[in-house]
This record gives structure tokens, sequence and C-alpha cells, in this order.
């Protein structure tokens, strides 16, 4: 179509010289992920214990999981929550500091490092601070609300179903936040100060530049902060198995770490895989059109 | 950025290098490869040394791994063919995955050469044992859930030591009457509040049917004892006998509540007292006794479980003797001398037990005195825990009636059975 | 102007007390001995004396002088490597012709989703086939290729929004690819590279799950399994964990304020069209 031929043409150096550039990354990513990824799906149709001869079921893994696992479907609920949270929440505030973060000030080197340390934490670490921080006795946050007098608001903040997700939440937001807030910063600083300058010349507010300028300009941006975060938000397991382990009753269990429990606890290679495969077909949906969508939509701009 | 380029080709081109020295290696000893969990280092790091020392043709590599790891890695090994040559275990299911997929070596042999029934607690050497008779690891533990309790507590109280499930229950009074929380306890991952649960399941159903339980031989939803025991624990919860936020707290941070006073017990194996010393604090202050969880003339079975070594089953003779070498200096008079640290109770007929250690004393005789059952994360399947611990979650937050609980826990055992 | 700038500040201070609250947690309690932690009433008292020892015993008791050795070997040749990989491929993506980009990009995006988990059994049949366990050669392979999905995404993203004149006037003054690439879009990218080089370098060095499982010598294992030697089986030292694990990011930090200036330059000199 009309894009693809706008593509033909910008690309001005031609030739199967071409391909060899993606020779080495595609050898490796063929190795460590293409051939474990074709693995898993293949034993997705096998009932196997790890050890034994494996035996093929064709779809029957899929169907269990799909029509008599309730703990299943609870925590593909649950990575659906996560990652609407992931994009109204972690998605704003990075994006907030970004822009403070952006400005020239004295110190701002430190506020970034502040919040860019957390992230530097394994996700095992940052379970293990938040959980002592949600520690109904000892924490900060049964505490702190002590102190400022809601003594009614304190709770065993992770032991009840309703909020415990959106607990975990918060702790992996404050970690979380660091990553984004880089790829804006750096996003942000790809933005010529002379557009800028010249949208402030010509009387346009903050806002209408934010929405009219910033915003588009960071469209390459935001496809790499939302891509890395819902595939982030769908593979949530660490944070989630060292503060709650899953529970109460199961209320917490995310995909990857029932994937986990079905591979390395009971023994199920075959349903760890399905789990897997599910993942992959379910960010299939949600990553391809959003690629699509965007890579037209750049080239047809910059026409 | 071309210098950057140029400092960054340099490093790793030395980063290579160095890699390259520490793969070279030499090839004319027995070298032995074991996989043991990290919290053994302790004293397993100043064994190894030494053993190496007095043995200069043997070689042990030793790989340490948190508990989750080396449980998940030995299976990931055994998949791929790469089991090391022995590795620490648990008994239960947990050995019983290496018994029954033929992956261990069968010591039985060796086992007789070499009167391992003279050697090693008779109760040790049963958890070893797969369901054919054959013995297929080393004892190294016999270990058992009690009732560990501060005796100063108990003391400012007025409080003896409980002989029965009555008496226990009016300690627990008296002791919330005295501004304490009877017993510390953490629901995260569920293991921690089952041992509590199966004392209550003892205590309620008896020791026939309890076990008939266990073993899947009978009808869950059936349990006027389990239904007991479900009311009694959501009971004690409602009293306020388990900590402010017990349901989701670390079974690893719980111990803190019986060492900074909240909590006046907590079930528990012996490995508290490592913490105790290691914590500094006042050995005085603590002592075990076994829940009573009577029965007609019993006094209430403890849960018991073993810890062990397995073998490769395709080791070498060279390899097994060399190995064998090890176990006995490891286990001997003299090693457990030097390193204090080992982990009590041993399962070695008439081990002394060092100072550090006295809390210990008597562990092994209290077990055999009371009887024991095998503890549940040791007998359930690991999807029939979860399953378990997810319908005792449940059971807590109010949303399952403990009458039926039963049923619950009886529709995954036979989903678990259909699979 | 001014006012502005005061409000920044207030809300940015704000926001900085409240990420800070976990950050102090954990440096007040790597100050704690056992004891103190133990007998606690609260995450906010105070030991008795501040025990700034943890540091030094949890530098020998976890060995993480040499571990973060190990850390170092496998980042400074994993980072580099994985770079020039996902550099060239996000090159050819962006700004060659090349059949079927999308399809490709999504390809490499796709594995993203994998879990390292699942990697595991096949990867270490693999690498045990070829005699490849315990050496640094499998984790360098392993981990460049784990890290091209972002790495590519990354450089991908900056790429296609560097303008194509800056092509047109390079292919007039002769320029090959490979030129074009390493003269021109290289150092443009330079935000991104510094972006991918903190990643990358990060990623490495607290991944624990592969590294458990294909280097089993505990003299070659990275710096979170030293961290783990403070979990016991049934408690944790978390005086010592806490002051293990700030001792173990300084050079994660140390590298991020070394790159982090690249973003902040920015590409304002660089690009002019």
């Amino acid at each position: 179509m009309n894009q693809t031929k706008y593509q033909h043409k910008s690309a001005l150096w031609s030739g199967p010289s071409s391909y060899l550039f993606l020779v080495p990354a595609l050898c490796l990513y063929a190795l460590a992920i293409v051939y474990p990824t074709l693995q898993s799906i293949y034993l997705s149709f096998f009932e196997w214990n790890g050890v034994k001869p494996k035996v093929f079921v064709g779809l029957k893994n899929f169907v269990n999981l799909f029509t008599s696992d309730k703990i299943f479907w609870t925590a593909l609920t649950n990575n659906i929550i996560w990652i609407v949270l992931t994009l109204v929440f972690t998605v704003s505030v990075s994006l907030m500091l970004a822009l403070a973060l952006n400005r020239q000030f004295r110190g701002r080197t430190f506020f970034r490092a502040v919040f860019y340390i957390p992230y530097m934490f394994s996700f095992v670490v940052v379970g293990i601070i938040w959980k002592w921080m949600y520690n109904p006795t000892m924490g900060f946050v049964n505490e702190f609300l002590e102190l400022i007098g809601l003594e009614s608001a304190t709770r065993s903040w992770l032991s009840e179903k309703e909020i415990a997700l959106y607990c975990i939440y918060i702790a992996a937001l404050w970690q979380g936040v660091g990553q984004p807030m880089v790829y804006f910063l750096s996003g942000l600083s790809a933005i010529p100060a002379d557009i800028l300058e010249a949208a402030r010349i010509d009387g346009a507010g903050k806002v209408s530049t934010f929405f009219k300028i910033t915003v588009p300009m960071l469209k390459e941006t935001f496809v790499v902060v939302l891509a890395t975060l819902i595939i982030t938000a769908m593979k949530v397991y660490d944070i989630v198995y060292t503060m709650t382990g899953g529970g109460p009753a199961n209320a917490t269990q995310t995909l990857a770490s029932y994937m986990y429990s079905q591979t390395f606890r009971y023994n199920n290679l075959g349903k760890g895989s399905a789990i897997t495969t599910i993942m992959l077909v379910i960010m299939l949906f949600v990553i391809v059109p959003y690629v699509l969508f965007t890579s037209r939509d750049a080239t047809s701009e910059e026409k | 950025m071309k210098k950057l380029a140029a400092l960054l080709t340099l490093i790793m081109l030395a980063s290579m290098a160095l890699a390259g020295f520490a793969v070279a290696e030499s090839e004319e000893q027995i070298t032995l490869t074991f996989w043991t969990p990290t919290w053994r280092k302790g004293a397993e790091e100043g064994i190894i040394n030494d053993f190496m020392a007095q043995h200069p043709n043997i070689v042990i590599e030793t790989t340490y791994m948190s508990t989750d790891d080396i449980k998940a890695n030995c299976k990931i090994a055994a998949s791929s063919g790469t089991l090391p040559d022995m590795w620490y275990n648990w008994g239960g299911i947990n050995s019983g995955y290496y018994i029954d997929n033929e992956l261990c070596y069968d010591l039985t042999e060796y086992a007789e050469e070499n009167n391992w029934s003279e050697k090693y607690l008779a109760a040790a050497l049963d958890l070893c044992r797969g369901s054919d008779g054959h013995i297929y690891c080393l004892p190294q533990n016999l270990s058992a859930v009690m009732v560990w309790y501060r005796t100063d507590i108990f003391e400012e109280c007025g409080l003896e030591v409980p002989t029965t499930f009555a008496e226990l229950e009016a300690a627990c009074d008296v002791l919330l009457e005295n501004g304490y929380v009877p017993f510390a306890t953490g629901g995260q991952t569920g293991f921690h509040i089952s041992r509590y649960m199966e004392e209550l399941l003892e205590y309620y159903c008896g020791a026939e049917e309890h076990d008939a339980l266990l073993n899947l031989e009978a009808d869950w939803s059936q349990s006027e004892g389990l239904v007991k025991a479900f009311e009694k624990l959501v009971e004690w919860a409602e009293k306020g006998y388990f900590q402010e936020g017990f349901m989701s707290e670390d079974p690893n941070n719980t111990k803190p509540y019986v060492f900074n006073g909240t909590c006046a017990m907590i079930m528990d194996n012996p490995g508290i007292v490592t913490d105790i010393v290691a914590g500094e604090l006042d050995t005085a202050d603590y002592a075990y006794f076994p829940f009573p969880s009577e029965t007609g003339d019993s006094v209430g079975r403890v849960a018991a479980f073993g810890k062990m070594c397995q073998f490769n089953k395709d080791i070498t003779p060279e390899k097994l003797e060399a190995a064998m070498l090890f176990w006995d200096y490891y286990y001997s008079e003299e090693s457990m001398e030097i390193h204090t640290a080992i982990e009590q109770p041993v399962a070695v007929i008439g081990a002394s037990i060092p100072e550090e250690s006295k809390l210990v004393e008597g562990f092994a005789d209290t077990i055999n005195e009371c009887g024991s059952f095998t503890v549940f994360d040791n007998i359930m399947q690991p999807e029939l825990c979860d399953a378990f611990y997810a319908v005792t979650d449940s059971v807590l937050l109010g949303d399952l009636a403990p009458a039926d609980a039963g049923a619950e826990m009886q529709a995954s055992i036979d989903a678990y059975l259909a699979n | 102007m001014k006012k502005t700038k005061a409000w920044l500040y207030l809300g940015l201070g704000i926001m900085m007390l409240i990420w800070m609250v976990p950050l102090l947690t954990i440096l007040l309690t790597a100050l704690k001995s056992k004891t103190d932690f133990y007998t606690q009433q609260s995450l906010f008292t105070l030991p008795d004396r501040l025990h700034w020892e943890n540091f030094v015993n949890a530098w020998t008791s976890g060995s993480l002088g040499l571990y973060m050795k190990n850390g170092l070997i496998v980042c400074c040749v994993k980072v580099p490597l994985g770079l020039v990989c996902s550099s060239m491929c996000a090159f050819a993506l962006s700004r060659l012709h090349i059949k079927h980009s999308n399809g490709i990009f999504i390809f490499i995006l796709v594995g993203m989703m994998l879990p390292s988990q699942m990697a595991l059994i096949p990867l270490n049949r693999l690498y045990s086939r070829l005699g490849l366990t315990n050496t640094y050669l499998c984790l360098w392979l392993t981990y460049i290729g784990f890290g091209i999905p972002t790495g590519t995404l990354v450089l991908r993203g900056f790429m296609r929004g560097i303008p194509k004149e800056i092509d047109e006037s390079s292919y007039i003054d002769g320029c090959s690819k490979w030129q074009s690439y390493l003269h021109v879009i290289l150092p443009i990218s330079r935000p991104a590279i510094a972006t991918v080089v903190i990643m990358d370098f990060l990623y490495t060095w607290n991944e624990f799950v592969l590294q458990s499982v294909f280097i089993t010598k505990d003299t070659m294992k990275t710096v979170p399994n030293g961290l783990l030697s403070f979990i016991g089986e049934y408690t944790t030292d978390y005086g010592l964990l806490n002051a293990g694990v700030l001792i173990s990011i300084i050079p994660v930090l140390i590298i991020y304020l070394i790159f982090q200036r690249y973003f902040v330059e920015g590409m304002a000199g660089a690009v002019k069209g």
C-alpha cells in the first residue's frame, strides 16, 4: 500500500547485506528464546512429570485450564487488573516525574536517582521490604495511619482478599516508575527545544503544548513504555510470591505464579507449558495490533 | 564516544580472559558434586574443608541453594539428566519423587553391609525407605514440630506446661488476660498454619482417622473431626490466639513475635534453637513440649519429618565410597565436637549434643514416647497441600463454613486423583 | 516562573519523601543486629547502637567480593555485546529496507513474553549436552538472547524518531550502511544507548533464575546468590540482608550515574534538521 511504498523509498540503502545486520541478534534470540518457546508450546500438548515418558494428550491441558480450573481464572483476572493498574498509574506517575525532572533546576540528578534507585533492587528484595511496610503491628503503613489519627483505617493489608492485590501493586509502583521515567526522559530529550520554543512564541498554553507537541513527539517512547509495561505486568511473579505467595485463598495468584507452581511444585510440566502458551497468545493479541497501528501512524505522518 | 567504545572492548576482553582461567581444572581426583541448602553452610563449609584436608584425593564441589531453589533445581536437573552426585532432601513426597522416578541410588545393600540399623535411629531410617521397603537415602535429621514456649512468660502468668488439650486452652486464656498472644504463626504459603491444623485434626479425628485422611483413604467430606478442627481454628483466630495479621505473615517472620515477647508459643521444629543462639537470646527463656493432642490412651502424636541425603543412581562405586567416607566424618564424634552448628537433632544413635544446642536435649526421646505422624507437607502432594491451605484461608476469612470445608477439600482430591 | 519552580520543588519533595520511606527502612534495618531485629516492637525502633559492622559481615559472610567480581565479568561481556547485537538489529529494522520488518519486529517482541523459568529445562539440557554448564559462555549467550527484545525495542523506537533527512545527507556524502550505522546513527542514539546499558547491566546484575541453574559452582555465581545466603530455612537475617543489598547496588548506581548524563545531554547538538 501507500505506506509501504513510502518506506521502500525512504530506505536509501538496499541490497541483501541489510539482512546481515539482523543475523547476530536473531541467532542468539533463536537460541535463548525461540527454542525454549517452541519446546514450551510443544510440551503443552503433553502430560509430563519431567522424567517419565511424555504422554500426548492433545488439548486436554488447555481444556482443563479453561473449563475446570478456578485458580487459572483468578490468575487471568488478576493479570488483567494488574495491566490496567500499570497502564493508568505507572504510566501517568512516571510521565509526570519525567516532565518535572526534564526541566533545568538544581538537584535534578539527585531527584532522578531517588526515583530510579528502587528499580535497582530485585523484586524479591522489594517484596521483603514492602512486606514489612505492611506488617500490621510493626509496619510503617499502620504506624503512620495511627500517627495521623486514622486508627480506624489500620488493617492487616495483605490478609484481606479484596485489597491484597492492590497493596502488592503499590509496592510494584514504588519500584517500577524508575524505568519508564528513564524512557520518557530519553524521549523528551530528543524533542528539539526550538519546537517547544516556537509553540510558546505562537502563544500555545502549557496544556495544549503538552498534548499537541510533546505527546505526539513521544509516540515512539510510548510504544516502548507500553510494550514493556504490559509484558512485565503479564509476567508479574516474584513480588507476588514474596509478599503473599499467591494467597490468601489464591486471591493474588497470577498466571506466572500459577505456571511456576504447576511446573516446579506439582510436576505438571505440560500444564505449566500450556499456561505459558496462553500467555504468549494473549500477548500476540495485545501487542501485534498496537505495534502495527503505531508503525502505520508514524510513517503516514512523516509524509 | 570512540574512547568509550575502545574502553568497553578492552574491559570485555579482559573479562573473557578472566573467565577463561576460572574454567581450568585438574582431573586426577575424585570429584563429588553436592547440593545442599544455604542455611546449612555455617556448619558444612567447615566440615567439607576439614574433610578435604584429610583426604587430598577427594574434592567436594558444594552448591548452596535456598529452600525453594534446591527443590526446583533438583527437579530441573532430574529432567535434564544433570543431577549432582548427592543432594540434600526432605522426606516424604520430596525424596519420594526421586525414588519413584528411579533417579536415586538404592542403598539397601550398602546399609546392610555397614550395619546402618545400629548406627541410625530406626525412626529416621524408616523415613528413608521407599514404598518397596528399600533404603534410598542417608538419614541426617529426625525432626518434629512441637510447641516452643517462653518459660519466663509462663512463669509470670503462673502457668504449668499443659498436658491435655483442655489445659492448653486454659493456658491460652490466661495468657490473653495477661496481654500476651498465645501463638505465633504465619499464613503465607500456608504450611505454618497447617502445623496447628494437623494437631487439631489429630485431636478431633484421632490417630486412625487422621492417618486415613492423610493417606487419602478416608472421605474428607464425611469427617466430623475435620469440621470440629476447623471450627476450633476459627474460634482460636477469633479469640485472638494468633497475632494480628497472622494470615499474610511470612513464616520466616513469625519467630520474632515470640522473641520479642508478643507471643508466648510457636509450633516449630528444633531449628528455632539456632535462631535463639544466633540472636544471643537467653536460652533459659525457652523450652518445648509436645502439642497435647491426646486421644484415648495416647498422649498425642507429634508431626515428624526426616531430612536426608540422596545419591545419584549413576554414582560410581569409587565415588560412593568417597561419599560415605565424607558422611562418616560428617557425623563422627570428632566432627560434631568441632562443628557445633550442625543441625540438631541428628539421626545418629547416641550422638552427644553440643552446649549451644542443649535446648534440643531429649527431643528424639519425646518423639519416640509420643509416637508420630508425617508432617502435612511431606505426606500430601504439593497440589493437595496448596488446596488445603486455600481451604484453610477461606474458612478463616469466613468465605467457607467449617462444615463445607471437607467437601471442598475432597473435590480437590477427586480432581487430583482423576488426572 | 519563580512560582512554578516553588510548586515543582514542593511536589517533587513530597513524592521524594514517600519514595524515601522504604529506602530508609532498608538503611535502618541494615544497622540492626539480629537481637535488635528480633526483639523490636516497630521497624522504626532505633537500635541501642548502630551496627555498622553489618556491612563488613555481609561483605565477608555473603562472599560479596567474589560474587560482585563474577557479576562484573558477566556484565562486562553481556552488556557491550548485547548492545552491538540489538543496535544492529534496530538499525536494520528502522532505517534499512527489510522485507516484513514489522513482522520481524513483532516476532522479536513476542519473545519478551517467555518467562525465564520456562527456558530452564530446554536450555539446561542443551547446555549440558554441549558441556557448557558451569561456563560463563552459556550465561553470556542466554543473557544476550534474553536482552535482545527490550534492547531492540528501545533502540528501534529511538532510531525511528531520527529524521530521515539525516540518512539523505549521509547517503549523498557517500556513506555505506555500515558507516551510516557506526558514524551517524549510533552517535545520535546515545540517549537510548545509555538507557539500554543501564537497563541491561541492572538485569544481568540481578538475574538469578537462569544462573542458579546453569552455574552450579559456588565460586562462579553472581550477586543474588550471595544475598540469598542470609535467608534461612525458617528465618531471615534482615540486618545482613539489607546491608548486603545496599552494598550490592553500588556498582549499578555507579553505572547509572555515569550513563544518565547522556540522556540529560540529549541530542539537541547532534541533530540539526
